[in-house]
């Protein structure tokens, strides 16, 4: 007899959702054993209602762009159904929701978000960005229901230091989630750092591995390097144009192109005017995973010296498709690297090391080779789609069946 | 000669070689003005109140409903005051702007009606650019100023983003050569605009104040080591704090204090979290100048990451304060200036980027007390004889002559 199946609500997600939210959305469905609710919070202008995915109801939370009629209507539907199901519970929510806005707008759009969850039936909730859970905890724990949620990037590894106050309302969401998805082993210690009972349990992202794919037939004279990421101060693009500036001035050879955008596209500009690099140094502007996979197949060297990262998805997509990363030893970085034999990994901000490890690389073209190849082998033994999709559907095996 | 000083906000703390230069001009019986945004600093400016007359302040465009009424006074003045140049005014602005901004441009620009200058000086490059279409309305003479930013990054996507402005201006001012150089191989620059050199300068009276050099080596005491600078990407900070990660592997006490606010402030305070120095920086936040004079006093070292600027041709306002009250500086210079500053002894110049290179120079300094003492008390003398303010009016003066001059001639 088939099993009933069991309702995740993934609560402030944008639609169409990021590539890894997809994946994963994908994997629990074609389980058959979960049943999606998508709980968007994006500008309603910004969300395509159009894309239905098989076992996913989408349910539009409140955004402060929304048209206030829209939010008005919203919330008049909700009021009623509420008064029709359990005026009680309208009342509460009411209360519940008061209690936790500072001012009427702000009640006014906690009203919204929590009466449209509270008309919802699911098993459980899910917050893709942890600290979004905070605003959502007097919900969840007046409904009695069960939260997990994801420790990804900058939320765990900078914000807790520069910020107590963030710091004390992350380890309140932790302190009541049933269990954290880590990407990184990295991430699963500093979760533990900020509450040490957390129940973490790592998930690393995958690549797909058919569409980054390596490329035999590449041949260019010099090293071809590559900087992918945006261009914010903890990717730290200017360390990465330096770090080839060294391996120029040490006899290397080749081209680097970057890609990403941000707000340090300026500093990007001037740095590379600065170092006199612009015949050397190719922008490329923001690209969609496809030509970034395409784009990949012809470099041989990734460099990323970010200065915080959970585990940057751009490594396991430079290894799948033989391109060397050369990365700084930040957070989970390092996890899918073995030094030396399938990349190489830096001090932050010791910036002659990875100059150095270029030029290596450009002067033993047959290390080059060697360490393609592995970095390929091993993204395929445990970072690849099949890998994070069976992973998530335990994760909530575990903890619903 | 009446001089109007085009600028974004003032008065700033941020940039009190502004008001200084303002206070000097007047002073020396120029006719100037101000054109500019209020701020809310013009109370800390006591010696600005005398000539509140000579700062017009642009209309605010918030409330829109209070700008819509003031625009509409200030056409209807225009209209009986400056007729044919409002006349002039819209027929350059309309085929530029459209009609719309046009009128929010009047609305913006409507103080400079009342003036009619001789000279426009645009503070920042970007000012030129935005504004200079009121060269044609008014005939007078543009004169820029050429600093850091606007020349090395602002619009550097667009290698034609000044090219309009520059073969409209009769003169331009620039605080080192070095910018001239980025400008014409980076921005298309003409070199057949008039350029004057005019360095930063600072007050005489810093140049009286005493300081105490202390004996501290980083061994038995902590050196104490400075930054005054607005945290923002420019200034390197990420390279300073590693080299100073460094130091304190190496076995060296330090304290790091840094002076300014700014969107790198989240950072800085990670980047000390895990390079191990969270106890040795202090972040004061933004201080008045007055605030920071005692901070300057009490410095060993003042260490700047800035990713551009030239030691030899005065670095910065900070800079040059530093060394004006005897601090030894380790800062970036560029290659064909290293030789000047190293033979000289008035700071010690270091590859800008290379964290080892910052530490080593630190180093060097934090071990021997007297050659910080010697290195500040050279960095004074070379500032007292070239970067003064007395000297730098001069020098602007000579410039508003030669631009008026060009015209008779």
């Amino acid at each position: 007899m088939e099993r009933k199946r069991k309702y995740i609500f993934i609560i402030g997600i944008d639609w169409p959702p990021t590539t890894f939210i997809m994946r994963k959305l994908k994997a629990l469905t074609e389980s058959n054993e979960f049943n999606i609710i998508a709980g968007i919070s994006s500008p309603r202008k910004r969300t395509d209602f159009t894309l239905k995915f098989p076992s996913v109801k989408l349910v539009k939370l409140s955004h402060t762009d929304d048209p206030i009629i829209s939010r008005i209507l919203i919330l008049f539907i909700n009021i009623l159904k509420l008064l029709i199901k359990s005026p009680k519970k309208l009342f509460q929510l009411i209360t519940i929701a008061r209690q936790n806005s500072g001012n009427l707008k702000a009640f006014f759009n906690l009203l919204i978000d929590y009466s449209t969850i509270a008309l919802q039936q699911f098993d459980i909730a899910h917050f893709e960005w942890a600290i979004s859970a905070y605003k959502y905890l007097p919900l969840l724990r007046y409904l009695k229901k069960p939260y997990t949620i994801s420790a990804r990037g900058r939320q765990f590894t900078i914000e807790p230091l520069i910020n107590e106050n963030y710091r004390e309302r992350l380890k309140e969401v932790l302190t009541y989630a049933k269990a954290v998805h880590c990407v990184s082993k990295s991430l699963a210690e500093e979760t533990k750092k900020i509450y040490k009972n957390s129940n973490t349990v790592i998930i690393y992202n995958g690549v797909d591995l058919g569409m980054f794919k390596c490329n035999s037939d590449k041949k260019s004279r010099g090293l071809n390097v590559i900087f992918i990421g945006s261009l914010i101060w903890r990717k730290s693009v200017d360390s990465a144009i330096y770090i080839f500036y060294r391996y120029f001035k040490l006899g290397g050879q080749g081209q680097m192109f970057i890609i990403g955008d941000g707000e340090e596209k300026q500093k990007m500009y001037s740095t590379i005017n600065n170092l006199h690099l612009s015949d050397k140094v190719k922008y490329l502007g923001k690209k969609n995973e496809q030509e970034v996979a395409q784009i990949l197949q012809n470099m041989d060297v990734l460099l990323l010296p970010s200065f915080a990262e959970g585990l940057a998805n751009v490594i396991l997509e430079a290894m799948a498709t033989c391109t060397v990363p050369i990365v700084s030893d930040v957070h989970g970085n390092s996890e899918p690297i073995i030094h030396g034999k399938t990349g190489f990994l830096f001090p932050l901000l010791a910036l002659d090391k990875p100059a150095k490890y270029l030029y290596h690389l450009y002067t033993h073209p047959k290390t080059l080779r060697e360490i393609k190849e592995q970095a390929r082998k091993g993204v395929e033994e445990a970072f690849t789609l099949q890998h994070m999709q069976e992973g998530h559907v335990k994760f909530y095996e575990r903890l619903l069946l | 000669m009446r001089i109007v000083l085009y600028i974004y906000h003032f008065p700033r703390f941020s940039e009190t070689f502004i008001v200084r230069h303002f206070l000097h001009l007047v002073k020396n019986g120029i006719d100037v003005y101000v054109i500019a945004h209020r701020t809310d600093e013009l109370p800390l400016f006591p010696e600005l109140h005398p000539y509140k007359d000579r700062i017009r302040y642009l209309y605010p465009s918030r409330p829109k409903l209070k700008a819509f009424f003031n625009l509409l006074v200030t056409l209807i003045r225009s209209t009986i005051l400056h007729p044919v140049l409002m006349f002039k005014y819209f027929k350059v602005t309309i085929p530029l702007l459209g009609l719309v901004n046009s009128f929010k441009k009047f609305y913006l620009e409507f103080p400079i009606f009342d003036i009619k200058p001789d000279i426009v000086h645009f503070e920042y490059l970007t000012l030129a650019r935005d504004h200079i279409h009121l060269k044609k309305v008014f005939g007078f003479k543009a004169v820029t100023s050429f600093r850091g930013h606007d020349v090395i990054y602002t619009g550097i996507e667009d290698k034609n983003f000044y090219s309009n402005t520059f073969i409209q201006l009769d003169s331009v001012h620039t605080i080192g050569n070095y910018l001239v150089d980025y400008a014409k191989k980076f921005r298309n620059f003409q070199n057949n605009v008039h350029v004057r050199k005019i360095p930063p300068a600072v007050s005489c009276e810093l140049l009286e104040l005493e300081k105490r050099y202390s004996g501290s080596d980083g061994i038995n005491e902590p050196v104490k080591i400075l930054t005054v600078g607005r945290l923002h990407w420019t200034k390197g900070y990420e390279y300073v704090l590693k080299a100073l990660s460094i130091l304190k592997e190496r076995g060296l006490k330090f304290e790091y204090h840094i002076v300014g606010d700014g969107p790198l402030r989240e950072m800085i305070i990670y980047l000390s979290h895990v390079l191990n120095i969270k106890k040795n920086v202090i972040i004061h936040g933004k201080l008045s100048f007055s605030e920071t004079i005692p901070l300057y006093l009490s410095s060993d070292i003042f260490v700047i990451g800035t990713l551009w600027g030239s030691l030899r041709e005065g670095f910065s306002n900070a800079v040059l304060e530093a060394q004006a009250l005897g601090l030894p500086v380790v800062a970036g210079e560029y290659p064909e200036n290293v030789k000047f500053v190293q033979q000289n002894k008035i700071a010690l110049p270091v590859e800008r980027r290379n964290p080892e290179d910052i530490a080593n120079k630190l180093e060097l300094l934090i071990k021997n007390p007297s050659l910080r003492k010697e290195i500040g008390l050279n960095a004074r003398k070379f500032v007292k004889e070239g970067f003064t303010l007395d000297k730098q009016a001069e020098e602007f003066l000579k410039l508003y002559k030669e631009v008026l001059q060009d015209e008779k001639d």
